[in-house]
């Protein structure tokens, strides 16, 4: 379990997180939305314990994080940052003299399932090739709580297919909690149970993805009725074009009718539109 | 533990290997240079004993085990405190192993060498530095050394990437160079030197061991700090 309890991140006068709180209490694969700069990298620092809070607490799996004694089941790679620069195969090996719990087999798999190549040194391959490497690192570890920044950067779309069937089969095969911060949404949607939305350094959103495809839509129809019809409703945002409206809503989904269509919005949608009115809901 | 010492077995293998092949190299130009001299005779040349450029070891482990390892350990999910003591590891098996190098050489090869009365001159850091009473002391005296020399490298290496690293970088050179010309404070210097170095067998150990063990634990504030 993770939990933030009003935290802030201060970075001189900037404020990465700012009075946080959050609980990931259940097993499952967590994404982490927000545009650049809205406390990813900094929520993900905080958890595998890198950093720690200017203000508040940050608790995992019931123990306090604190930056001299990191918590032992967090793996927290990150793709930019440089590895030994070594055979995969040897990095691979490495891992496993580091960490008892590494899963080689499984890292065994993804490799073969990635093509990487075994016998190349890590500096000689490609950015989605290093980045593919880093994110095997991570799901092979057997801990119970692995933060993945961007996996899938640099990656084609045959690659990223690859990688959420790999993300979903790591998960069936250890369940554990797994946030991945994407700037991908409609991809990870299809394979996230849970999405956190970040701006600002602030929480805009937590919730299962069930809920949110419940929740989020759109309606467009004359002006006068989508006024009527959204009056009561949750609206994100409007579009008006020409006689006709278009309302964002993140409420209780309501069913079409004559002169109102309701249509599904994705996860992308809502997230820009969330971004766009600052996490701010219009009752 | 046995975290600890997976860290410091990657320690011993990756990046380090530039300071063996340094020490290695300047070892071997040494005995070069000794073996030139006693072909061609050269008389009242003086050499440096081979084994003090292992010392080298000692000196260039700690930069690169603080500033390169460090990053691409953490970056294997090796947790800071795993880091912490498996770097400890590295630098007492280095001063060890160095110090017990440089007494074998020193007892081996250099005093036999010396006596031979070629007229050639073996400076030898166990000699100068006056911790050849005992066998037991030079080991000793050398590892304690050693292990401080290490300790302040790589706490100043490590420190580096915030402001109180070049901070202290301004100090010790403000130090040294406020220090060396002002009599009253160049005799502050001068002990500080001669405790670490030239005073008696026991207590240089203690001196020098209770230094290095108080460096190396402020590495805990400094890696609080660093990502």
């Amino acid at each position: 379990m993770i939990e933030f309890k009003n935290v802030t991140k201060s970075y001189g006068k900037t404020k990465a997180l700012c009075d946080f709180s959050l609980t990931l209490a259940e097993d499952g694969i967590y994404c982490l939305l927000g545009r650049n700069g809205a406390g990813k990298t900094t929520f993900m620092n905080l958890i595998s314990g890198k950093i720690v809070a200017s203000a508040g607490e940050v608790v995992v799996c019931g123990k306090k994080v604190d930056s001299l004694n990191m918590p032992e089941n967090v793996r927290y790679i990150e793709a930019a940052k440089p590895q030994f620069n070594m055979r995969v195969e040897e990095l691979l090996a490495l891992a496993k003299e580091l960490d008892e719990k590494f899963d080689a087999e499984f890292a065994e798999q993804a490799v073969k399932k990635f093509r990487l190549d075994k016998k190349k040194k890590y500096n000689a391959l490609s950015f989605g090739m290093k980045t593919m490497v880093t994110t095997v690192l991570s799901l092979a570890s057997n801990d119970d709580i692995v933060l993945l920044d961007e996996p899938v950067l640099g990656f084609d779309a045959v690659m990223r297919k690859e990688f959420y069937e790999l993300l979903t089969l790591s998960f069936e095969k250890h369940p554990r909690i797994i946030v991945v911060s994407t700037h991908l949404i409609d991809e990870i949607a299809n394979v996230a149970h849970k999405i956190v939305m970040i701006d600002g350094g602030k929480l805009i959103l937590n919730e299962s993805a069930e809920v949110i495809a419940e929740k989020a839509y759109k309606i467009s129809g004359t002006k006068d009725a989508v006024d009527a019809v959204s009056a009561k409703l949750n609206v994100l945002a409007t579009e008006n074009i020409g006689k006709f409206k278009v309302a964002y809503i993140y409420d209780k989904r309501i069913a079409a009718f004559n002169n109102i269509d309701v249509e599904d919005l994705s996860l992308q949608d809502l997230f820009i539109k969330f971004a766009e009115c600052g996490g701010e809901e219009n009752e | 533990m046995n975290k600890a010492w997976a860290v410091a077995k990657v320690n011993f293998k990756k990046t380090t290997w530039v300071a063996y092949l340094v020490a290695a190299i300047c070892a071997v130009a040494m005995i070069a240079d000794m073996i030139l001299d006693a072909c061609l005779n050269n008389q009242s040349d003086s050499s440096v004993s081979p084994y003090s450029m292992f010392y080298l070891v000692c000196v260039l482990a700690p930069i690169l085990i603080a500033s390169v390892n460090y990053s691409k350990l953490m970056n294997l999910g090796v947790k800071k405190k795993t880091y912490f003591w498996g770097a400890a590891i590295n630098y007492v098996v280095f001063a060890a192993a160095v110090a017990a190098i440089g007494t074998l050489e020193y007892y081996i090869v250099d005093l036999p060498y010396a006596q031979k009365e070629t007229g050639n001159k073996l400076l030898s850091i166990i000699g100068v530095f006056g911790w050849d009473s005992s066998f037991v002391s030079a080991f000793f005296s050398q590892f304690a050394f050693l292990l401080l020399i290490e300790s302040v490298l790589h706490t100043l290496t490590f420190m580096q990437t915030k402001w109180y690293g070049w901070a202290a970088d301004i100090l010790i050179v403000a130090v040294i160079s406020v220090f060396t010309p002002i009599a009253v404070l160049r005799q502050v210097e001068a002990f500080f030197f001669e405790m670490i170095i030239f005073s008696a067998p026991v207590l240089q150990v203690f001196i020098c061991l209770s230094l290095a063990v108080l460096f190396y634990a402020t590495n805990l504030f400094y890696l609080k700090k660093r990502i």
